[in-house]
Order: C-alpha cells, then structure tokens, then sequence
C-alpha cells in the first residue's frame, strides 16, 4: 500500500473540517457544536459514553447521517464527493456471521465500489486483497469462513476491507469493542502503522488508554464537543469527568459491555 | 402395466415442455433464491406470491388465459415497490405490514375469482398450476421473464452481496438501499409470474426457497451454492414428472404434477437436514474426543 503523506493536498488544508458542524437522524441533532480542523496524518480519538454522538458524528462524515447545522468538508469536498478516498469500520453489531462467505470474499468488498457491478477482480485486484489480509496478520485465514474467526479476527478482516482500497481517511467505528489483549494489540498495530503511512484515521472508542496508545488528538463528546485538541492537553482530569458525568469510562482492554472496571476518575491518576 | 421409462416420458412433447419449464425455474430461482436466502426474503416472497393472486384473477377476468400473464406482472410490480416501501419503515412494522398485503391480496383475489361460474377448478388451476399443459408460447414467456429476473439479480449482485452481509457497510460504498431493495424485490417477483402459471401460486414459493435452504444445509461452500440450488428441483421435478405420469397410465389417477415435484424437493430438504445433523454431530464428537487427549 502507498504511503498517502505525499499525496496529501496542500498540508494547509484539513482532511477533515468542522464548523459548529451537527449531525443527527429525522431532522434532531444527536450532536453539534463540533468544531475542529484534521490534518493529514492526524489520528483522532472520539471519547465519549455511549449515545454521545461518535458514531452520529462518524456517520455526517460519511455523509450518512443527516448533516443539521454548521459546515463539513471532507478532503476538500462534499462527503459523497470523498467517498472513494474513506475507508470505514462499522460497529460489528449488524454483521452476518453466518452467510457462507469466505475472509477474502469480505476484503474483496472493499474493492466492489472501484470495480462497479460487474468488472471482474483480476490479477490485480486479488494481490491487493491478499496484501490487506496480511497486512492486518490474518495471512494464514484467507481462505477460512468468515464467520468462523473469532471476533477480534473478524474485526481485523473488516478492516482489511476498509484498507484494501488504499484510503487517505480511516474512519473506526468502536473497532475495540470486546476484543481480547492479542486482538487489540494486533489492532493497535496496524492502526499505529496507518498513522506512519500518513493515513488520517479517526476513531471512536470509549477506551483512554487507547487514544493514549494510538492517537495525536482528542475529541470529546456528550451530545455536544466539549473538547477537541492534542492527547495531551484534551485528556485532563476535568474535562474526561465532565465528559462522563461520572459514568464509567473505560480505561483498559476490559472486554464485553457490561464490564467497565473502574471510573473515569479512577483512571485519570494515569493521565 | 409397467411403469414407463424415463427417456420414453419425455420424449413426449407436454411432457419435454413440462420438464423445460422446471429447469427453467430451476435456473432462475436458484441465483435469485441465493438473494432471498441472504437476506431473510423468504416471508417478502410468500407477500408477493400471494399479491400477484389478484392480478392472476383481473388478467383472467378481463382477457382469458392471454391476460393472466400481464394481470400478473401488473400485480407483481406493484407489490414489489409497495413491500419494498413497507421494509424501509420500521415503525409499520416490516412483517405486520407483508402480513397485511398477503392477506388483503389473497382475500381479494378469491373474492373476484368466486364471481366466475367454475370457480372451484379455476381456483385449483390458478393454487396449483398446469404443469403439464404448458404450450410453446407460455414456454418462451417464461423463459423470457425468466431471464429478466435472472439479468436484474447478476447486475446487482455485489450491492445485494455486501447489503445482506453488512448492511452498515453497503451503506458507506454510496449504493442506494432503496434501489438495491426494490430490484431484487422486482426480480423475486417476476420469477414468481414466471412460474406461477404452471406450478401455480402456493407452489411456486416452494420453488424460491427449499433449494437454497437445502444448499446452505449442506454446503458452506459460496460456489456450490447455486449449482446445487438448480439440481436439487431438478432432480425433483424430473422425478415429479415421471411420478405423476407414471401414476396417471397405470393408476388411473393424476395428482397435481406441481404438488407432487414439490412433495419431492420437501423430501430432498428433509435428507439434508438429517446430513447436516449427522455432520455435526460428528463434529462435536471429534471435538470432545480431541478436547479429552
């Protein structure tokens, strides 16, 4: 896969620019007030408790949501416009484990929109979906059942389908949601190694050890953007608390929902 | 009196036009019923198999066996686009509202359909399809139709791929769920005109769905899929055809060919749910055997 820095536009530019943008569903804003400029090569972490507006504001970037308020623009255009330069995660809540479908028939996905209804994959298009599948270390399972992976290998296979098309902006939606220490490590890899290439990737997450882990920038949302800025100035003690209202955050690979070991404040010691 | 043989059956021209007509249907409802078996359709096709039942009785009413084509395609069309509005708003209720057209749909079609004098053996006729008096010319219609279903379903086939396997996904490729919708909905449909003349209106459903359920019993494998989902009611209607034919010339009596060809491909489902038990639990035992070393 190409480095992408190179072929950034103008680094005046954002990738991603927000202006007291809001995003919502059937005309009501789920979250606004976001306001922030994303550089090429920017990986932003959006923290917040669930029902924030992460993946609401996610969706307005792809153009998905509804886009109520303030101004958007993504690579310098209109999110349809941007749509064959963004890869996307989406939550794993919708999938369908049990169609009988191979890991490389769900990486090859991420080429149908290149390839239109009826072009065939070819040579080419078949190296580029074995190099996403190892690029994400799944080498060995090209050729397994999808949805017999396991779902931190599902989760990288979904990803692979989101880089197989050589994006300039990844967009993840919750990808560390439930995973085991090896997965999320793996994950965070790849995600770091996306950063190198001068990939920009925004990721929502309920996780502050991984923004910490894998971002340059943070934003943080209840409904509203109540922060946006490096990791080191955004992830302060009052903000996070504000945040979550006290609410659990999670501060570590924890696992399923339902099982938020301590508190934001309790993980703030390590800010 | 002995049973006649296969290759002599259908060396007999209704007989060679009956079988046709099923690997027709075949064909087609294997790589369309691959859609409707990825995306749960199975209960949206019993909707619209029961829709097209007033459009049969209008084409009947107002231009005989000629109008019974159009008649359906008519209906066909109408409820795709209306079953396909109804799947987009959740708060109606997708299934309350099939349940709706299904009913209204069927009532209305036997209400017609009681105004004709004959009315009992139209309505057997219009259930359960004349499989064996097809002509040539209801031949090419339905290899026609067939054809439109089959060309609406191979051009969408990635949009309709990627939507049933994640539904978040497709949407972020910038396809028009709406449109991907309503053309499998269209091609579902249209194969139902195609088959209901001959197999009739209740087994034609038969026809959409058993085969890709055997398929996904007893393969997990994507390319055999659709091979297998044509062989299987081939294998029936052929046995069907001779069955029914063979019951005809020695036992006096004829059982409706298509119910007969569907009884068959139940029985194939049947034996594909006992492989599929077997397998697993093969599976499971070699699993506890090897947990136990």
């Amino acid at each position: 896969m190409s480095a992408v820095a190179g072929n950034a536009p103008d680094d005046a530019t954002p990738v991603v620019e927000l202006d007291d943008a809001a995003f919502g569903y059937a005309g009501t804003p789920s979250v606004h007030g976001v306001t922030a400029r994303i550089h090429a090569g920017d990986s932003v972490a959006l923290i917040g408790p669930n029902g924030s507006g992460k993946s609401t504001l996610l969706g307005g970037v792809l153009g998905l949501t509804e886009h109520l308020g303030g101004t958007l623009r993504v690579l310098g255009g209109t999110p349809r416009q941007a749509l064959s330069r963004i890869g996307y995660l989406p939550q794993a809540d919708r999938r369908d484990r049990e169609l009988p479908i191979t890991l490389r028939q769900a990486v090859t996905m991420g080429l149908y929109r290149e390839l239109g209804p009826l072009r065939p994959v070819g040579r080419a298009g078949r190296a580029r979906v074995t190099e996403a599948i190892e690029a994400v270390g799944l080498g060995q399972h090209a050729g397994a059942q999808f949805g017999e992976l396991s779902g931190g290998q599902q989760q990288r296979g979904i990803l692979a389908r989101a880089l197989v098309a050589d994006p300039e902006l990844v967009l993840l939606d919750e990808p560390f949601n439930g995973l085991d220490r090896p997965n999320r490590d793996s994950l965070l890899v790849t995600v770091n190694r996306l950063r190198a290439e001068g990939r920009t990737i925004l990721v929502s997450t309920h996780d502050l050890e991984l923004a910490r882990e894998a971002c340059s920038h943070v934003m943080l949302l209840n409904g509203e953007m109540l922060a946006f800025g490096t990791v080191a100035e955004t992830l302060e003690p009052e903000l996070v608390r504000a945040t979550f209202h006290g609410a659990p955050a999670e501060t570590g690979p924890h696992g399923d929902d339902g099982h938020h070991h301590g508190d934001a404040a309790l993980s703030l010691g390590a800010v | 009196m002995d049973a006649v043989s296969l290759l002599e059956i259908f060396q007999l021209p209704f007989m060679a036009r009956a079988l046709a007509t099923v690997a027709i249907l075949a064909v087609a409802s294997g790589v369309v019923g691959l859609f409707i078996s990825f995306r749960d359709l199975e209960f949206v096709s019993d909707g619209l198999v029961h829709a097209v039942f007033p459009g049969l009785v209008v084409g009947n009413l107002l231009g005989g066996v000629a109008g019974v084509l159009p008649g359906a395609v008519v209906a066909a069309l109408a409820a795709a686009v209306l079953l396909t509005v109804l799947g987009r708003r959740p708060r109606l209720g997708s299934d309350a509202g099939i349940a709706v057209v299904l009913t209204s749909a069927f009532s209305l079609g036997v209400v017609l359909v009681s105004r004709q004098e004959n009315y009992v053996s139209q309505l057997e006729e219009l259930l359960f399809g004349r499989l064996l008096t097809v002509t040539p010319a209801q031949l090419v219609q339905i290899a026609v139709v067939a054809a439109v279903a089959i060309a609406l379903v191979l051009l969408t086939a990635r949009s309709q791929l990627i939507r049933a396997f994640d539904p978040d996904g497709f949407r972020a490729t910038g396809a028009r769920p709406a449109l991907v919708d309503l053309v499998l909905n269209i091609a579902v449909a249209l194969l139902i005109v195609a088959g209901v003349q001959a197999l009739g209106n209740l087994m034609v459903l038969a026809l959409l769905t058993v085969p890709m359920a055997i398929s996904r019993l007893v393969t997990r494998r994507f390319a055999w899929l659709v091979p297998l989902a044509v062989l299987t009611p081939l294998l029936a209607g052929a046995a069907g055809l001779w069955l029914t034919f063979t019951a005809s010339v020695v036992g006096g009596h004829t059982p409706s060919p298509g119910a007969v060809v569907v009884l068959l491909l139940v029985g194939l489902y049947g034996l594909a749910v006992l492989w599929s038990l077997a397998r697993r639990r093969g599976a499971r035992s070699r699993v506890s055997s090897g947990g136990a070393r």
